[in-house]
């Protein structure tokens, strides 16, 4: 750099910096110092979630995300930089371009890390509040396994203590990048992570008693189909969605054993005059008989959680998770029914 | 002006939902109006306010003041008949192809529009749509079927059952999907008509932790659930959700599984083996009932297979059979997960390098850095290999090459420079604003830094040909005319000899133009500045006379011919 170019670049600097910290420096009748354009905050916040960023540039080897594998990490800020860099530098043919990134970088960076945490939020047309904490660390997840491509809708929550009473980290990226791989991006170090089942996928269904084998003097011994049964569960008090105390069962009658088809007006029914029957019955329906939904809700099966536990205390690096299983969701007031 | 999207205001913001966790359940959820053809009609009426009609039309003696005639406007409510658009159908379970543990569950399909399942109707107020399950041994998939293939009378004698829906021509040229089912499969599987209410229902989840899939996330959905379980050891199984349109006559009704004859309008007496249905079918997937796939399985066996570890860390120690198996073994890794890949110098030396994405299996230390113009400026040298180490340089040239393929970015990011470059220069107080301490200059002097071209000159000088009253301010614009004179005190290190051969100015010759000091060699003249002007008058006559416009050729202004023509013409 020449010293005019080297004094005009200081100059600038200063300038910019002075404007942006208080723009009552500028004249009155000046204009307004100008804040960076939403459109471009929003561009590079994304380039700061990675959106765009080729996969191979994020898991630089197959072997490194193998089939059926999930795999946590934190997020290098340095590399994010580069990237803003690198977006920033279009254009940017001599120190006049320079100095002006030099100038507003400051500005630039903290209006990102803002804009990275309500992205989301912003896509889901929430509200954005404004209590958010200056710049968090970054991690996350990606997860490859048929559960991606086969479940849409896959719930994940992060939480910064051992379970979910703890303080839950804001996720703000959730994206497939392929069918069958998920990436998720939290701010702050997660210590447990749930991966839940997706709820409006709930599915119906029973327990089932496998069959007996019969006709014991034939050749070819004939297993004679199972029997289906219905738990049934508390609909809308606050214990909605758990079992009744007494464990009442009611047996699925079927149109066709060898087809397994149920016959639904037959199981609804059975399972009206089941509730009828029991003596929790204002726990369960309303009316006189149950509705379509009181009905599914007798044949919900719940959700299943996977949570994942970081070894070590936030605190410490986490060097590995464990796995943990909670074979059922006993999730408090899962259903409000109306 | 566009409207702005105000995410504080309350509209805006997704309230009434369930709570994160949650989910409600409603019986149905109908549209204000079903698919079919309407009318509104209007008509005007005239009543006395004691309540006796006036007969409006033929008031007494103003016959031509009739009121308007009824009117009608017809109008239709169209909606999906026979195909769902992709975006319709949210999920369904269980996965499509896969293969699982799926024994106790019955089937469902999630649909994305709350309203769908309820936008027809058949048999007075009943659902249009069933989701039937059948072994792929039950059923014949009619690749190349047209709405009007499945429903016109050509088919008829291999599908006598079938009432055609009414449909207009370009619905019946319209592809979609097709099964075939034998009648006694379709009355042993198909719901009865009576249960379809049962089977279709409504959803509001709380759709705050999931991925964001377009048009769901009002967390609406409707649901239609299947009657049939399936059974496990390998079978295959195909679900379809069919459009239940003129299929009302072939659904059982009797409770014990025989369908109810006088519904059936076939005459003859048709073998229910061989008589086939055809089915529009508006969503299709396979699976498979088989061993331990369902979900929890899924999620339980990730430790097992891929495993569950922190992305690009050093794997754990590995049995010799296992290594050998590894992929891993192949790939030489950092402790801090940088992998080691070929790289290519740019002198065409191949060699090796370590890279590093984003995603680190370690927390690192982040001491903000920058700004970087170029990607070299962010390669390093990792100083126990000696190798370079590209990730960050690789960073910014990710960076670069998406900010260019997105010329909407590239716009603003130039309209946002030029709007700051516009802000300092206007902005900046004249005399308030402390200037440079090493140059003395104030900013504004070097923002207005604007050297005075050849053509520049060349304009003055032929305005000066045309007037006498003014021509000693505009003759005091060329006195300074690099715009040094006004700054060249403060410019430590300015030479101006190269200033003025940069504007192409011969020193000597302006010298002597303005009557200043004649310069001799390099000496310069008030080191270019060129100011004084009391004389400038009298030498600007004689400039102009034939003799000093020869000289003026010397100055090195463009196009001086020119001038030369005019001020002749403009001195006699």
């Amino acid at each position: 750099m020449t010293t005019r170019t080297k004094i005009k670049t200081q100059q600038f600097v200063t300038d910019l910096l002075a404007l942006k910290a208080d723009p009552y420096t500028a004249r009155p009748d000046g204009p307004v110092p100008e804040d960076i354009p939403p459109a471009l905050a929003d561009w590079l916040a994304r380039l700061r979630l990675l959106y765009g960023v080729p996969f191979n540039y994020l898991v630089p080897h197959e072997s490194l995300l193998p089939q059926e594998s999930i795999r946590f990490f934190y997020i290098d800020r340095a590399f994010l930089d580069r990237l803003v860099d690198g977006a920033l530098s279009v254009g940017k043919t001599g120190t006049k371009e320079e100095a002006h990134h030099h100038g507003v970088k400051a500005a630039l960076h903290g209006r990102l890390d803002l804009e990275e945490q309500v992205y989301r939020r912003r896509l889901r047309s929430e509200h954005v509040d404004e209590d958010l904490v200056v710049r968090g660390e970054l991690t996350g997840l990606l997860l490859r396994s048929a559960a991606v491509s086969g479940w849409t809708g896959l719930e994940v929550k992060a939480y910064a203590g051992a379970d979910e009473k703890s303080t839950k980290l804001r996720l703000l990226r959730m994206d497939r990048l392929a069918p069958d791989i998920l990436i998720c991006i939290f701010r702050g170090v997660p210590q447990t992570v749930d991966i839940e089942e997706p709820r409006e996928g709930l599915q119906f269904g029973f327990d089932m008693k496998p069959g007996q084998l019969i006709n014991k003097f034939d050749q070819v011994p004939k297993l004679n189909p199972p029997s289906f049964w219905v738990n049934l569960r508390h609909t809308y008090d606050a214990a909605a969605g758990t079992q009744v105390a007494d464990k009442a069962q009611v047996q699925v009658p079927m149109r066709d054993a060898t087809r397994r088809v149920v016959d639904v007006r037959g199981l609804r029914t059975a399972v009206a005059a089941g509730i009828t029957a029991h003596a929790d019955r204002a726990h369960m329906m309303k009316g006189a008989s149950p509705n379509g939904s009181e009905l599914a809700v007798q044949l919900l099966q719940f959700p299943y959680r996977q949570r994942f536990n970081g070894a070590g205390t936030p605190s410490s690096p986490i060097r590995a998770y464990t796995i943990q299983q909670i074979p059922l969701l006993q999730l408090q007031a899962l259903f409000v029914a109306k | 002006m566009p409207p702005t999207f105000n995410s504080s205001d309350p509209k805006n913001q997704v309230t009434g939902g369930p709570a994160p966790g949650c989910v409600i359940f409603y019986p149905e959820c109908r549209p204000a109006l079903v698919a079919g053809a309407y009318k509104v009609q209007l008509q005007q009426k005239i009543q006395r306010t004691d309540g006796a009609s006036i007969d409006a039309d033929t008031p007494a003696g103003e016959a031509d003041k009739k009121l308007p005639a009824a009117q009608s406007f017809p109008f239709e409510v169209t909606g999906p008949r026979f195909a769902l658009g992709p975006d319709e159908v949210h999920s369904v379970y269980p996965p499509a192809n896969a293969g699982g543990s799926f024994e106790t569950r019955l089937p469902l399909i999630v649909l994305g529009r709350r309203t769908l399942p309820w936008e027809r109707t058949i048999s007075g107020t009943k659902p249009w749509m069933a989701l039937l399950l059948f072994e792929e041994t039950e059923v014949t998939e009619l690749p190349s079927a047209t709405v009007g293939t499945i429903l016109a009378p050509a088919t008829k004698a291999k599908n006598p059952y079938l009432s055609p829906v009414a449909l207009t021509a370009a619905e019946a040229a319209m592809p979609c999907l097709g099964v075939e089912v034998t009648l006694e499969t379709f009355t042993a599987v198909a719901p009865y008509l009576e249960e379809l209410p049962d089977l279709t229902h409504v959803r509001q989840v709380n759709t705050a932790d999931k991925e964001l899939l377009g048009q769901d996330e009002d967390g609406w959905f409707s649901v239609v659930i299947g009657n049939r379980l399936p059974r496990g050891g390998g079978t295959k199984y195909v679900a379809c959700l069919v459009s239940l349109e003129g299929h009302v006559g072939h659904l059982p009704t009797d409770v014990f599984g025989a369908h109810n004859a006088q519904d059936m309008a076939y005459g003859g007496s048709p073998n229910p083996k061989t008589t086939k249905v055809q089915l529009v079918t508006l969503a299709r997937w396979k699976f498979t009932c088989e061993g331990k796939g369902d979900f929890q399985s899924i999620m339980t066996a990730l430790p097992g297979r891929g495993g569950v570890e922190l992305l690009g860390a050093p794997p754990r120690q590995l049995s010799a059979a296992e290594a050998r198996k590894s992929k891993l073994a192949h790939v030489i890794m950092s402790e801090f997960g940088h992998l080691q890949v070929g790289h290519t110098t740019r002198e065409g030396e191949t060699t090796v390098a370590w890279y590093r994405g984003p995603l680190v299996p370690l927390k690192v230390q982040y001491a903000p850095s920058g700004p970087y113009h170029t990607s070299d400026q962010a390669r390093t040298i990792d100083p126990e290999s000696g190798l370079e180490n590209l990730g960050h340089a690789a960073a910014f040239e990710v960076g670069r090459l998406l900010a260019l393929s997105d010329s909407e970015f590239a716009l603003d990011l130039l309209r946002w420079r030029r709007g700051d470059y516009n802000l300092v220069h206007t902005s900046v107080d004249k005399k308030g604003y402390p200037p440079n301490p090493g140059s003395g200059m104030t900013w504004e002097e070097i923002a207005r830094f604007d050297p005075m071209g050849p053509i520049v000159i060349q304009e003055l000088l032929y305005d000066c040909s045309r007037t006498i009253v003014d021509r000693t301010s505009i003759l005091a614009q060329l006195g300074d005319p690099t715009g040094l004179a006004g700054v060249k005190g403060k410019m430590a290190g300015l030479n101006p000899v190269s200033v003025a051969q940069t504007f192409n100015l011969d020193i000597t010759l302006v010298g002597k133009l303005l009557d200043n000091k004649v310069l001799d060699g390099n000496i310069s003249l008030e080191t270019i500045g060129v100011r004084e002007l009391p004389t400038l008058q009298t030498s600007f006559d004689v400039l102009v006379g034939a003799q000093g416009l020869g000289e003026l050729q010397h100055l090195g202004v463009a196009r001086v011919g020119a001038i030369n023509l005019k001020a002749r013409g403009g001195f006699g």
